[in-house]
């Protein structure tokens, strides 16, 4: 399209602006107050005592290590089987044309009510317990493992994975549903048997999409809050959680110190996603799902 | 021969299904239940207390009410500043086309929390915080990339290419726009809008921290009571809180396959 | 080689009727090109002797036995949307079929081999995303070529191709045919690629075959109008074959005015000396076949 160079900055300014002003004045104000920068206390220089002192505190490992096994359990719980159940979909003879539909809840639900109706389900005197009790496996309530709040953060997986899986099962049924059985026909008529067309086809079909997926889960389920704030336990928590309760409920000399906890995550979510994306892109780019069908070609037409 | 199917793949995926259904179900149940103790499997009693206290007066209907025209007028504001910026995106090429793509992806990359004390800081100066309108403008913020996307990749499947033949035959700017564009965009605007929608329901965070306590929404009052163990109160705000998202989700689809009868769409 | 077999088949699609009553019989290695406007059927006929559907009634036998007998399937097929797996490069897809049937030593080397016999040699490591449409038809057909089928079934193989290209490929199916010896069914748009190869040609009309001849005999006696639409009018003239022209009412025509395989065919014709022809002229060519009684050499 030729249009004047002015034209298309008129039209990216009001979203520029938008986030300019407050995600990059927000990040921005975050990023001088961790340096110390607080000129309504008095505080004019930067410095970074503020980080050491987030660095060296005791909690900070711990935490940090919470918030990575969550993310990483999650994310490797919500990827297989999100593909399990996209697998299982795609072979079973039955359409399950209301599953389909009913994976679709658990993703589009807020997060708190995911995480309250996850976390109830799941407590102690919840319905699995009593599921549990009635079948004979439990003798009484107590018997039944504290699942929520517990130190090693089980409840804010199962939590999460009740949100994520059908995610990661929805991504790669929007390949494997249009281009896989295509593509498993194909297969099959050049006589693969059924083993071989899901291992050399239809599962590197899918890769990428439960590769993408889970980059999306990981990063979110690092910098959370909603959910670890009502399921988690206090010690160790995410470091989502830990930066808020030194933000909130701290004094004000330990605020700085909340927000360089802040800028920790947020530098840490932005490598994860950055090395992930400049490794994986080109790679993906050239195996896109495009070649299948025929384009309407010109004369002369140079290929893509 | 049946080209991929297995039998034992269904019990699987009913494994899932009763795994996705349950939570849900009690949460149902919950709201209308009497005393459901330890070990009941169902309550011995159905009320429909919980929803008539709470649900028709007070704090919960003004809130119900705050949560979905501030996720309204979200998606309006994306709607609005992202149709043109995704025309430029998904139409030109310009030197820093990649910086600013990467720019308008990181507010769904960085966690909210590293944000929210600096952004309230900036509706503080700038005379936002605790205002509607100032929880608005800090939804849109995570919201407008998703709207964003959809529009590009919207726009990019051939709205440039049927303005172009719309100018040819002697459309103005402005006829173009609103006999071509419009109608081509519908169903690219029903999905992000549907995302930001959802987006901007589910937030905590951001109006807590923005809304001050002045702006109350339905996530606000869910989580004491949720952290509280008050499980019926709680499954009453649970579903408050989720009916207007998939009211909305339900409009949208049903208008996408009238839309779009041949193709299978999932907006997810 | 098998033959193909179908009878009383009946297939519903979306509950449309697809397939109505269809009955077909392709001999073992002969190639039938199957005829028929969009929509008739035809790529579900072919799917149906894949195995990848299912008749609701009727049989589909290959070789005597049902297709869902089959635990791998009996047909290769090449698809209309060519279908390249996007995670391989070229030269793992056309290696693919020899792979799965465990012969994954030479598959490399056959690959490569049938990559240069369709001018594709250079292209082994890219990937389908960045092939031109001709490029990836014949990406297509070297991965199902090369795994030497008994059956092929291709739908619409030349579609993306320009003239010289879809001349080349002829050749060369033509070669593997005599080679090989499989049987086949092609799937054409254009009459002149199912004429140029087929040994009969099948006319699919609203989910039944309704009629089943040589293409001389077809030109000559289409089964209707709607068939002869298809078809194209043809007139048909009496002539005198001689090894190097023909003489017909019109004049003293040259061999060299023929097609290739024509003039294969006029050759064998008249090895023991002038033999009487008839000319087919096609709206849109000059077909010439020898007039044995309405039996085609």
């Amino acid at each position: 399209m030729k249009e004047s160079g002015s034209h298309r900055w008129v039209a990216l300014f009001p979203v520029l602006a938008l986030l300019a002003v407050l995600f990059g004045g927000g990040l921005s104000l975050g990023l001088l107050r961790s340096f110390g920068f607080q000129p309504l206390l008095g505080e004019s220089e930067l410095t970074l005592r503020h980080y050491s002192a987030v660095l060296s505190d005791p909690d900070f490992l711990p935490n940090l290590g919470h918030t990575l096994l969550v993310a990483a359990v999650s994310t490797t719980l919500s990827a297989v089987l999100g593909l399990a159940m996209a697998a299982g979909l795609l072979a079973s003879a039955r359409t399950f044309g209301a599953l389909r539909f009913l994976l679709r809840v658990p993703v589009v639900l807020p997060h708190l009510v995911a995480a309250f109706m996850v976390a109830d389900f799941l407590s102690q005197g919840g319905i699995l317990a009593r599921l549990l009790y009635l079948v004979g496996v439990l003798d009484e309530m107590q018997d039944f493992p504290p699942l929520v709040n517990d130190r090693h953060g089980v409840g804010v997986i199962l939590v999460y994975v009740w949100k994520e899986a059908p995610f990661v099962a929805l991504m790669v049924l929007g390949v494997l549903d249009h281009a896989g059985r295509r593509l498993a026909e194909a297969a099959r008529t050049l006589g693969a048997s059924r083993f071989q067309t899901w291992t050399r086809v239809l599962l590197p079909l899918a890769w990428p999409a439960t590769a993408t997926a889970s980059l999306f889960v990981f990063a979110y389920d690092f910098g959370a809050f909603e959910v670890p704030y009502l399921v988690d336990a206090a010690h160790p928590s995410t470091m989502a959680v830990w930066a808020f309760r030194r933000h909130v409920d701290a004094d004000l000399l330990q605020r700085p110190e909340g927000v360089a906890l802040c800028m920790i995550i947020a530098a840490m979510s932005l490598a994860l996603v950055y090395l992930y994306v400049g490794k994986t892109n080109s790679w993906m780019a050239r195996r896109m799902v495009a070649g299948i069908e025929p384009r309407l070609q010109h004369p002369g037409e140079e290929p893509r | 021969m049946k080209a991929w199917r297995h039998q034992g793949a269904g019990v699987l995926v009913w494994m899932c299904a009763i795994a996705v259904v349950l939570p849900l179900l009690t949460a149902l149940i919950a709201s209308v239940a009497e005393g459901w103790a330890w070990p009941a499997l169902l309550p011995s009693q159905l009320t429909f207390r919980w929803w008539a206290s709470d649900a028709l007066h007070g704090p919960v209907a003004s809130a119900l009410f705050t949560t979905v025209t501030v996720a309204l007028c979200v998606t309006f504001v994306c709607a609005l500043i992202s149709i043109p910026a995704a025309r430029a995106l998904a139409l030109s090429d310009f030197p820093g086309k990649h910086t600013v793509e990467a720019m308008l992806l990181l507010p769904v990359i960085v966690p909210p929390i590293a944000v929210v004390t600096g952004m309230q800081h900036v509706m503080i100066v700038l005379g936002l915080a605790d205002t509607f309108f100032g929880v608005v403008l800090a939804h849109v913020v995570p919201a407008a990339p998703y709207m964003l996307r959809v529009l590009k990749t919207a726009y990019a499947a051939g709205g440039g290419r049927l303005e172009e033949q719309a100018r040819n035959l002697g459309a103005s700017a402005t006829q173009t726009f609103l006999r071509v564009t419009l109608p081509v965009l519908a169903p690219g605007l029903v999905v992000g809008g549907t995302l930001a929608f959802l987006v901007s329901t589910g937030q905590y965070l951001l109006t807590f921290m923005c809304g001050g306590g002045r702006v109350l929404t339905l996530p606000l009052l869910l989580y004491p009571h949720a952290a509280a163990g008050n499980r019926p109160i709680a499954a009453v705000l649970s579903i408050l809180l989720s009916v207007p998202g998939m009211l909305f989700i339900l409009a949208a689809e049903a208008y996408l396959h009238r839309k779009l009868r041949d193709r299978e769409v999932y907006f997810v | 080689m098998p033959e193909i077999r179908l009878a009383g088949v009946h297939k519903s699609l979306g509950g449309r009727r697809v397939l109505d009553g269809l009955d077909l019989l392709v001999r073992d290695g002969e190639l039938l090109a199957l005829l028929g406007p969009s929509g008739a059927g035809k790529t579900t006929m072919l799917k149906l002797v894949a195995g990848l559907l299912s008749a609701d009634s009727g049989e589909v036998l290959v070789d005597g036995r049902s297709v869902s007998s089959y635990g791998r399937s009996p047909a290769v097929m090449v698809f209309q949307d060519y279908r390249l797996f996007p995670h391989m490069t070229v030269e793992e897809n056309v290696a693919f079929g020899l792979r799965v049937r465990g012969q994954g030593r030479r598959a490399f080397d056959a690959a490569r081999d049938m990559l240069g016999r369709l001018q594709l040699s250079g292209l082994e490591g890219r990937f389908p995303s960045e092939l031109s449409g001709g490029q990836a038809q014949r990406v297509a057909l070297a991965r199902a070529l090369v795994v030497q089928p008994e059956i092929l079934l291709l739908d619409e193989p030349f579609a993306n191709l320009d003239p010289a290209l879809k001349e080349e490929l002829r050749e060369l199916l033509r070669g593997m045919r005599s080679s090989l010896g499989f049987t086949s069914i092609l799937v054409a748009h254009d009459q002149r690629d199912a004429f140029a190869l087929a040994d009969r040609v099948a006319v699919m009309l609203s989910g039944r075959i309704v009629q089943v001849e040589s293409p001389a005999n077809l030109c000559i006696a289409p089964a209707g109008p709607e068939v002869e639409a298809l078809v194209g009018h043809a007139s048909v003239i009496s002539a005198v074959a001689h090894p190097t022209h023909l003489d017909c009412p019109l004049g003293r025509w040259p061999a060299e005015m023929l097609a290739p395989q024509y003039r294969d065919l006029l050759a064998r014709a008249t090895a023991s000396g002038p033999a009487p022809v008839r000319i087919i002229l096609r709206q849109d060519s000059i077909c010439v076949f020898p007039d044995e009684g309405g039996r085609h050499a």
